[in-house]
């Protein structure tokens, strides 16, 4: 008697149980306060590269490596392109750009790149069109053009430490990476939104040489 | 009042299995989202653009930051090969086989993902500073005291994690290069004394 009482019930249940669960699971990226990109963000300001202390007792992540150097940088490109420049140690060595999700869409390693020094020029999606970006720097370097689906997101440099006596070479060759905007600026990122943004409509000074 | 109590069952009901379910999956996983190879587990999407939701409420909720496995595998390891879970007290033996990528590496951290401080300053081994031995293995004594050989210190955390990374694993496939690994290849986790 009880269960033909209840037994719609428990099938609202169950059903509302399958909703809450599918809510939680989609959920919790766009909730959690301790992702990768809350516990950076708490001590990094925006495209910068940071050098993190090698097998430190307090790390900002959960089981990092402490044989690999890290340096990341958070990059926001709603005003300018961004570039990473890092020399690469040995083919050991790799870059990964990830959205603040940490979700990769670029990985490169020393062993891929064939070369000892390394320019990622990072350049939105949405703004790829109007660029005059190419895989030459205005300085003649060689560049690789890593389109981004977003307008922020973390570039990681892992550089594996070959053992003690090697860590603070490795670690002061990475502190030589840099993480910066692109000097000349781009277009008004509030123009993005709209789609198509004619030539005219562009402040001249505002148009890359 | 019936009704009342009908529905209380079914708010009760509804949160717990919901709730409940969903810290279950995004904690531990399934099949379709983690690789289980003895001991070592990897979640297979972590890091992809095209990850599944579970992966990335895993990822979200620990605050890991993975590669793609294409480019880098990490497993971890929370029991030993017969399943019993890792502790600090115990000794164990972790033999390798040398693996077929670029670099690799074995770390121990405690329950929480933080190093465990000791006087040698140890925390992990890689792939170029561990010896080969004459039967091909890769030997490392996990204990709490010293040991000679390949010693990592566990300590006294209690429970152990430890971490496999594999960078650029290169796995054959039909004849061709892959980004796998192939599980048999895994170290094993022996449990030497407790």
């Amino acid at each position: 008697m009880l269960i033909r009482t209840l037994w719609p019930w428990l099938v609202a249940a169950l059903f509302c149980a399958g909703v809450i669960h599918i809510l939680v699971v989609f959920g919790v990226p766009y909730v959690a306060s301790r992702d990768a990109w809350a516990r950076l963000s708490s001590l990094s300001d925006e495209n910068r590269m940071y050098v993190l202390p090698v097998a430190a007792s307090e790390t900002p992540l959960p089981f990092m490596a402490p044989d690999i150097a890290y340096a990341f940088c958070r990059f926001d490109l709603r005003d300018k392109n961004v570039l990473v420049e890092t020399g690469l140690g040995d083919t050991t060595w790799s870059v990964a750009v990830s959205t603040r999700h940490g979700e990769n869409f670029y990985f490169i390693s020393g062993a891929d790149a064939k070369r000892r020094e390394l320019r990622l020029l990072l350049v939105p999606r949405q703004r790829l069109a109007r660029e005059a970006s190419t895989e030459r720097s205005e300085e003649g370097k060689e560049q690789n053009i890593v389109i981004v689906p977003g307008m922020e997101g973390l570039a990681v440099l892992r550089a594996p430490i070959r053992g003690p006596s090697f860590a603070a070479d490795t670690v002061a060759a990475l502190q030589n990476a840099k993480c910066q905007p692109l000097k000349q600026p781009l277009v008004d990122p509030a123009t993005l939104s709209d789609g198509l943004v004619l030539p005219e409509q562009r402040d001249p000074a505002d148009i890359p040489n | 009042m019936k009704n009342f109590f009908s529905f209380l069952i079914f708010a009760g009901t509804s949160l717990v299995l919901g709730l409940g379910s969903a810290d279950y999956l995004i904690d531990d996983g399934f099949a379709l989202v983690v690789s289980r190879a003895g001991p070592w587990q990897t979640w297979v999407h972590a890091g992809s653009l095209g990850a599944d939701p579970y992966t990335r409420a895993h990822i979200a909720r620990t605050g890991l930051l993975p590669i793609t496995s294409a480019s880098g595998l990490t497993y971890f390891a929370t029991t030993d090969s017969k399943g019993r879970t890792l502790d600090s007290e115990c000794e164990y033996e972790i033999v390798a086989r040398p693996l077929a990528a670029l670099w690799w590496t074995i770390a121990v951290f405690d329950k929480d993902g933080k190093l465990i401080p000791n006087k040698a300053a140890r925390h992990a081994f890689s792939s170029q500073s561990l010896t080969i031995l004459p039967d091909r293995t890769q030997r490392i004594t996990l204990a709490p005291a010293a040991r000679p050989g390949h010693w990592l210190p566990s300590g006294d955390v209690g429970d152990l994690t430890l971490v496999l990374r594999i960078i650029r694993p290169l796995g054959v496939e039909g004849g061709e290069v892959t980004s796998r690994v192939d599980a048999d290849s895994l170290p094993r986790i022996r449990r030497v004394s407790c």
